[in-house]
């Protein structure tokens, strides 16, 4: 779980730039031989402070399915009917608020100038049908911004995410 | 430097005190790209599925005025109310409610302090060195407007704002106007 605490402060604030995203991915089995997939149920977020909230409806739910739609048949993954998959895929998102403080203090004083954030987070995962253990997991998280255009910065998500994710092998 | 950031300070409580009637808010709005919102302009409102059973008569009346003023909007975009077998959209006003942190960030000069700014709207770099910040915990509390494609039965438009869950007193009678103002500004987004 050592990537689960590389969690890394994000956009500079107040300066109206556009949101960057942190991923990280761990390969947990092989995907060799699997060529076909299907999605399954969305959990909530549940980790790290991040939980799912009416963000995580179900626009976001087709946007993301959408998209990993496209980047899975960009890498020869083919959908097909849940029986017959050799990857299950299932997705989650949710958000908390962050204070950020100098040196990251924390306590209901602290010295120095901080601030509140809000930070979103999406997770991807791919399971094996049989055994349910989960073969390859993606992670992003970034500040959010209520200005962003949620479509754009949650497809770029996925992308980003996916970048590590292998093409198929048959 | 303490005079300049005192007259600030008074200059927002002021500004405030005359212009502030409900706390500052911003809608925001997420929905489903590609949809024709213009086309087939009929809606009904019914009551979302978020909505608890056991309102108490003052959250039924916010309620109502949510669902109110979500009608007159929709009206004066256009779009014309029908009964729900015929309605392309169907509209659910709800709420919810959410701990959050705010934060105000004081100065200290020789030992007095001014209070500089509320909230995280002072860039880092204006802040001085002899600053403390005080983290408090507050309900905030959410309006959502979902829009529904009555013939798929998809959630095709959402739209939402957020500001400090009214206390007793003074804050609380002035809600229903809190909740007017917030869903005008919520559906100021639609169509998108």
């Amino acid at each position: 779980m050592r990537w689960l605490i590389c969690l890394i402060p994000l956009a500079a604030w107040a300066c109206g730039s556009a949101a960057t995203l942190h991923t990280e991915h761990q390969t947990l089995g092989t995907l060799n031989g699997r060529t076909t997939y299907a999605f399954t149920t969305t959990p909530g977020l549940n980790e790290q402070g991040f939980t799912t909230g009416h963000l995580f409806n179900p626009i976001m739910q087709r946007r993301i399915r959408d998209e990993l739609t496209r980047e899975l048949a960009m890498r020869g993954y083919a959908v097909s009917p849940a029986e017959n998959a050799s990857l299950l895929v299932t997705f989650s998102a949710g958000s908390r608020q962050d204070v950020v403080s100098q040196e990251g203090q924390q306590g209901p004083v602290v010295r120095g100038p901080a601030y509140t954030v809000d930070r979103g987070a999406l997770v991807l995962h791919f399971i094996d049908p049989e055994s349910k253990a989960v073969l390859w997991r993606g992670w992003g998280d970034g500040v959010m911004d209520s200005e962003d255009d949620l479509d754009e910065a949650v497809r770029a998500a996925v992308r980003q995410i996916m970048e590590s994710f292998p093409a198929s092998k048959s | 430097m303490t005079i300049g950031w005192g007259l600030m300070s008074i200059g927002v409580l002021g500004a405030c005190a005359l212009g502030c009637g409900a706390p500052p808010m911003h809608a925001s709005a997420d929905w489903e790209r590609g949809v024709d919102f213009q086309s087939d302009k009929t809606f009904c409102v019914e009551r979302s599925p978020w909505i608890p059973k056991d309102l108490t008569p003052e959250q039924a009346a916010l309620l109502e005025v949510a669902e109110r003023t979500t009608k007159e909007q929709l009206a004066k975009k256009g779009y014309r109310e029908s009964p729900r077998d015929q309605a392309r959209l169907v509209a659910t006003p709800y709420f919810i409610k959410r701990k959050r942190d705010d934060v105000m960030v004081a100065a200290t000069y020789c030992g007095a302090y001014d209070v500089k700014v509320m909230g995280k709207d002072l860039p880092a770099g204006l802040a001085g060195s002899c600053e403390e910040s005080y983290i408090s915990q507050f309900d905030e509390g959410t309006l959502l407007v979902d829009l529904y494609d009555a013939k798929r039965d998809q959630l095709i438009w959402h739209g939402w704002t957020s500001t400090e869950w009214p206390k007793q007193g003074a804050q609380a009678a002035n809600t229903p106007k809190v909740v007017e103002r917030a869903m005008i500004d919520i559906l100021d987004r639609f169509p998108p």
